[in-house]
């Protein structure tokens, strides 16, 4: 796993805070807030209580249309691997909700929930997910070493032991990486429907932070972003990517 | 154990894949605690008639008869190991099924027959290419099979690890009688090992010529007339089958 952070990355951080208190020592803060500022911005939310509670809520709402998406993406694609015509007829509209930009999503959304705050969000972060998760679960299932499949019926396995001993083990890989890659969609879908069509959560507090014209706010809920993204990939996943990969030999 | 017992008989067996029949009208038979070798060169059905007769494979017609209920093993070709089980769980994880799993006695036995018991925590990715094959080899055997089927189990393995583990099959076949059913392409193997050897060849679509070998295994050399006049016939066997490249000597002349 070269996946952790790394030194390198402490010492391109640091060049990146110094062109940015550089760049904006020169520049108006409504532009370029410096970084002194973005903290200062920063510590105001978290004492107001704003950013735990708007926080809370745009966890909540990703988790819960994430975890939807993963529930049914397995599904989906247990099914679409499993019986061919099911794949035939769905698998192209699997690439059709993945190739519809979100912005389409988002307004479908409006127009049919209203400006409806946990709801459109859900479902924006759900349509998102959900091929993503899809279409790495299928992948791993394609990948299958079928091979050992066949070891296994060879030596009269039964069919819940293949597929609790076999199966799982060998798909676990491919769900990591899904559940990685549609967290990082899940995280930004739900941040950009509450910019448009919510009246709570972080994206909300971006969109009047913006309004407002509070840059300093608006980098400081950037921050809160980035930072709870880092700590899902380099902490959480990355533990549970070593966990399914234990025995392998690198 | 009477020798002359019948373990796996198959009957008439055809089979196809598109348009390329691989199998047509064969008869095979096993006697229980036989050694039987089939020999023949790749493309020949070997693997074929060995799915088939494994029950990995469903033939297009024919009749399988089995001696009751025997316990099948399989030693594949290339090693199919579980990478997230270690050599000993590899091994568990097959004795589960016929409820072995706390014979740990027997797999400890098989590790050391190996020469694999210092790597029974090893994962199979921590094992040489050579330490796989033989934890494939010993997984076969730790369920107590009546009969295990080995394709092809010590290719590209080097000189001296083949006469290990030819060895090693043989001293647990005459310990146990357990009936082997082994793929060969290596005529003094197959004349080593077996009691019976059934040659194959792709262009008669099956079994072209059964061999016995009455000499007792341990006195075995290939040097024996007997053997030698055996891996003569063997040789002249699939030098009628080599194909003849005559006419094109003018073309490989203006060619080059």
């Amino acid at each position: 796993m070269k996946n952790s952070i790394i030194k390198p990355f402490w010492i391109l951080l640091f060049f990146i805070f110094l062109i940015w208190e550089r760049s904006a020592a020169g520049l108006n803060s409504l532009i370029l807030p410096s970084i002194g500022e973005s903290y200062q911005a920063l510590k105001e939310i978290a004492l107001s209580g704003i950013l735990l509670e708007s926080f809370i809520i745009t966890l909540r709402r990703t988790l819960i249309a994430y975890g939807l998406a993963v529930i049914l993406g397995i599904i989906t694609a247990l099914l679409l691997y499993r019986f061919k015509f099911l794949q035939r007829t769905f698998r192209p509209l699997i690439t059709v909700i993945q190739a519809t930009p979100p912005v389409v999503w988002v307004s479908l959304a409006v127009v049919w929930f209203g400006v409806a705050d946990d709801l459109t969000p859900i479902f924006l972060i759900f349509i998102v997910s959900l091929p993503v998760i899809f279409v790495n679960i299928f992948q791993g299932l394609e990948d299958m070493n079928v091979e050992l499949v066949e070891m296994a019926q060879a030596y009269s396995t039964p069919r819940y032991r293949i597929l609790k001993e076999i199966y799982l083990p060998s798909l676990l890989p491919a769900l990591v990486s899904a559940l990685s890659i549609a967290f990082a969609f899940a995280w930004k879908s739900s941040v950009f429907a509450e910019f448009i069509a919510s009246s709570s959560g972080i994206g909300y507090q971006l969109s009047r932070a913006n309004s407002m014209m509070a840059t300093d706010r608006l980098f400081a809920w950037t921050i809160v972003l980035i930072l709870f993204m880092l700590f899902v990939e380099y902490y959480l996943l990355e533990k549970l990517k070593k966990h399914v990969s234990r025995w392998k030999n690198d | 154990m009477t020798k002359e017992q019948i373990m796996l008989k198959l009957k008439n067996i055809n089979k196809s894949f598109q348009d390329l029949t691989v199998l047509k009208n064969l008869d095979l038979e096993i006697n229980q605690g036989e050694i039987c070798c089939l020999l023949g060169p790749s493309g020949s059905g070997k693997t074929t008639l060995f799915r088939i007769a494994a029950g990995l494979e469903k033939a297009d017609s024919g009749e399988i008869t089995k001696n009751s209920d025997p316990r099948f093993a399989y030693v594949f070709q290339s090693p199919r190991l579980l990478p997230w089980k270690n050599a000993e769980e590899n091994l568990i994880f097959v004795q589960k099924n016929y409820g072995l799993e706390s014979e740990k006695s027997l797999r400890d036995l098989l590790f050391r027959l190996a020469k694999l018991e210092n790597f029974k925590t090893a994962y199979p990715d921590e094992l040489s290419g050579g330490m796989q094959q033989r934890l494939e080899l010993i997984r076969a055997f730790a369920v107590k099979p009546d009969l295990v089927f080995l394709d092809e189990p010590f290719k590209s393995l080097d000189m001296k690890t083949r006469m290990n583990l030819r060895k090693l099959i043989t001293v647990i076949q005459a310990e146990t009688g357990i009936t082997l059913f082994l793929i060969t392409h290596d005529p003094e193997e197959a004349l080593l090992l077996a009691d019976r050897i059934y040659i194959m060849a792709a262009e008669k679509q099956g079994i072209i010529k059964e061999i016995k070998i009455e000499k007792a295994r341990e006195k075995r050399k290939i040097s024996d007339p007997e053997l030698y006049q055996h891996l003569e016939n063997i040789m002249d066997i699939f030098s009628d089958l080599v194909s003849d490249l005559e006419d094109a000597g003018d073309e490989i002349k203006r060619l080059f």
